[in-house]
């Protein structure tokens, strides 16, 4: 891999870190309503 | 469950029980804005690096991850101390939710350090100081999850990781002095330098963008962790 190969790497997975944790904190949140309704 | 037992909280509400949805749509666009212009600046209006090349751009995620993770375990500390002090509801959810937080952002460290390191050092990982501390301190802010999810009474639950974020904030100094105390592979300080922050100013407002969007975005997940505990609290009691 070059050397942006693992520079884009870098930020993808960062990406994937912060979105996924938030997409998952949105998910229950919206279960918890659905749920308390 | 006992009265007893129970942490108590002022029947009050505040930003540390619920997230209003006004508000979170006006933190997560600022934040999402933000986060847009630190990437484009890293990634394309940043002048290169001469010797670390493309690499060198991965430091504007990284940088401002690990000082904002530090930020999420003062929060621990500060929040821990409240705990014991008050034994308040509130403080424990703000601890607990600032831990899990802050878990993330050191993942992100411990993601995109190594992918920085194998082109620049020619290996992923090194058992060096810098590294190693750190390390330890993603173990001992796992362990402070994982202590919670062991004890089932609240107060206790409350009290035993109040004391547990208190000692493992002792480690944050190490982590950052362990670049001057002992020999380290890993970058000094270049902002928070004797001498002067030792990059260009157009490296250094980048920097200190992307340091104000993963601010923003650590509020904005730090919100949603404690309305999220908040609301399944309610659950319980109700059920």
């Amino acid at each position: 891999m070059d050397v942006w190969g693992y520079t884009i790497a870098a930020y993808v997975l960062a990406a994937l870190l912060y979105g996924g944790y938030l997409t998952a904190l949105l998910a229950q949140r919206r279960a918890i309503r659905r749920r308390s309704r | 469950m006992s009265k007893a037992t129970e942490p108590t909280g002022s029947p009050r509400a505040s930003v540390l029980d619920r997230a209003s949805p006004r508000g979170l749509a006006i933190l997560g666009a600022s934040t999402a804005v933000l986060l847009a212009a630190t990437i484009a600046g890293a990634l394309f209006l940043a002048p290169g690096d001469a010797i670390q090349g493309p690499a060198q751009r991965i430091f504007y995620i990284h940088v401002p991850s690990a000082w904002i993770g530090g930020l999420a375990f003062l929060v621990v500390f500060v929040a821990s101390i409240a705990v014991l002090a008050t034994r308040s509801r509130r403080w424990d959810r703000l601890a607990a939710s600032s831990a899990e937080v802050g878990v993330v952002f050191t993942l992100a460290v411990m993601l995109t350090g190594p992918l920085w390191a194998r082109p620049v050092w020619g290996a992923f990982w090194q058992w060096d100081p810098r590294l190693t501390s750190y390390f330890v301190l993603l173990l001992l802010y796992l362990s402070y999850l994982a202590l919670r999810g062991y004890v089932n009474e609240p107060m206790r639950r409350a009290r035993y990781s109040a004391v547990l974020g208190i000692v493992a904030f002792l480690n944050i100094p190490l982590v950052y002095f362990s670049v001057q105390w002992w020999d380290s592979l890993h970058p000094g300080p270049v902002v928070a330098n004797p001498e002067g922050p030792q990059l260009p100013g157009s490296m250094l407002a980048v920097l200190l963008l992307g340091l104000l969007a993963f601010t923003l975005l650590y509020l904005l997940l730090l919100w949603l962790r404690i309305d999220l505990t908040a609301r399944r609290e309610d659950v319980e009691v109700t059920a």
